[in-house]
């Protein structure tokens, strides 16, 4: 599994490789990186999950220093042109419909974050396997004029999140992956347009405030895609899971990410997976 | 010759597949759009002829990445150079979200602006910072993160060091609740 995203480092070179997870810091090629929010999140989330079924090392991260300029982001998807990996995620990067276009959708490849916003701006969302967007996300998806969630027609972006089935169904009248998960107050697991499963307890409001925890939950899914699970199946165990992290962090919204992520053994085992 | 041609003819004609995605910048006069494009050489712009419907006195406009909206808009006020519109070519109808939402948690504020949201204490410390999915959005977040937002000088905030949509968005969200976190200290 392949995991895709800039860190907010300027001038970082490219590197790739697999990484080495500390308490709140990454090693790869002996350097050292935050666990923050963003790519490095979801890094996080995936190692431990792969780690709890011994396959941390298949886990390979492609990464560069971008703190908006796109300098990093341009030789990440430089990378991605050619994918020798069954499963890949794109995550934190800067969007760019020239880039994304060129990106090898030959295997199954996941948009979170810019990758998402990349791919539906390009208009190839069916080139991805999966999605996933929050609310304000999704009202991106589902306005077909807009190439960014900045720019959203107001009509779409007022929409509250009791209107979220109506929104996926607007966002599935374009190219959209056969697979999405939409995060919230209650996450919709979505195939092929249609609402699956929907997941809303434990419920922690103060999640929502904390950076980090959309990123987690792709992390998991995705790991659980790559040791075998059925895409829906990881969505539905993605979203519980998540959840019975706020569970055992009893989080404030002031929590920090890494104090989730080092939640991770203790939430898979109860899951008994 | 038939390269200048061919010049005129992209710029008067342009594909539309390449619109997806861009902006486009009004200025009052073809000076003003010539100085712009000099200035943004390190960004993806070009000058073209802004539609009929959109005209604004200036028949030479400077189409851009929608994304890199936010470093384009600074680097034209440290010029001085006045833009007179910025619209999206997606749907020149289209303006940047306006919309800010804010809810207590915990005793916390979150705002939320679009895609982004941060979150303060009662004294105004940002606790957290979440949301979007461009670069700068992580770089943000360790740089605005611990800091009390009443005392982050203007050059730290984040429409100063961001240069995506996100940021713009994010900067929206920034303000919002520096307004409340002031408030609460009347």
């Amino acid at each position: 599994m392949i995991i895709a995203g800039a860190v907010p480092i300027k001038g970082m070179e490219l590197i790739k490789g697999p990484v080495k997870l500390n308490k709140d810091t990454f090693e790869i090629k002996n350097k050292e990186l935050p666990i923050s929010m963003g790519t490095c999140a979801l890094l996080g989330a995936a190692f431990k999950t792969l780690e709890y079924f011994g396959k941390e090392d298949e886990l390979k991260f492609i990464t560069a220093g971008d703190i908006g300029e796109g300098d990093g982001s341009l030789k990440i998807y430089e990378e991605l042109h050619e994918i020798n990996d069954d499963l890949t995620i794109i995550h934190y990067i800067k969007p760019k419909i020239s880039e994304i276009i060129k990106v090898d959708f030959s295997k199954n490849v996941i948009g979170d974050a810019g990758g998402m916003y990349a791919g539906k701006a390009a208009g190839i969302g069916d080139k991805f396997h999966m999605f996933f967007p929050d609310v304000g996300e999704l009202a991106f998806l589902a306005d077909e004029n807009s190439s960014h969630p900045a720019y959203v027609r107001g009509f779409i972006s007022e929409i509250d999140d009791q209107e979220i089935p109506k929104l996926i169904k607007m966002a599935y009248t374009q190219k959209m992956p056969k697979n999405m998960v939409v995060k919230g107050s209650k996450d919709h697991i979505v195939n092929e347009g249609n609402i699956v499963d929907t997941v809303e307890y434990p419920k922690f409001e103060a999640m929502e405030c904390i950076g980090g925890t959309g990123d987690t939950l792709t992390g998991i899914t995705s790991s659980l895609i790559a040791c075998g699970f059925k895409t829906e199946k990881a969505g539905i165990l993605g979203c519980k899971l998540n959840r019975k992290l706020g569970e055992l962090v009893k989080p404030s919204p002031d929590t920090q990410i890494y104090e989730i992520i080092q939640k991770m053994p203790e939430a898979l085992k109860e899951f008994d997976l | 010759m038939s390269s200048i041609f061919n010049k005129l003819n992209t710029i008067l004609n342009p594909k539309k597949e390449e619109k997806k995605g861009n902006g486009l910048i009004l200025f009052k006069n073809v000076k003003e759009a010539i100085s712009a494009e000099r200035i943004l050489k390190n960004y993806s712009v070009k000058v073209v002829a802004p539609p009929q419907e959109v005209r604004e006195g200036c028949d030479l406009a400077v189409e851009y990445d929608l994304v890199e909206e936010m470093g384009i808009k600074r680097e034209l006020e440290k010029n001085n150079l006045n833009a007179v519109k910025f619209i999206s070519l997606d749907d020149a109808s289209m303006e940047p979200l306006n919309l800010v939402k804010v809810k207590e948690i915990d005793g916390f504020t979150l705002v939320r602006s679009g895609n982004m949201k941060i979150t303060i204490d009662k004294v105004g410390k940002i606790v957290n910072v979440s949301g979007g999915g461009c670069p700068d959005v992580p770089y943000l977040n360790l740089k605005l993160k611990g800091k009390n937002i009443l005392k982050i000088p203007e050059e730290d905030t984040p429409k100063n060091l961001g240069y995506t949509l996100c940021a713009y968005t994010l900067n929206k969200a920034f303000e919002k609740a520096k307004t409340i976190a002031l408030e609460g200290t009347k």
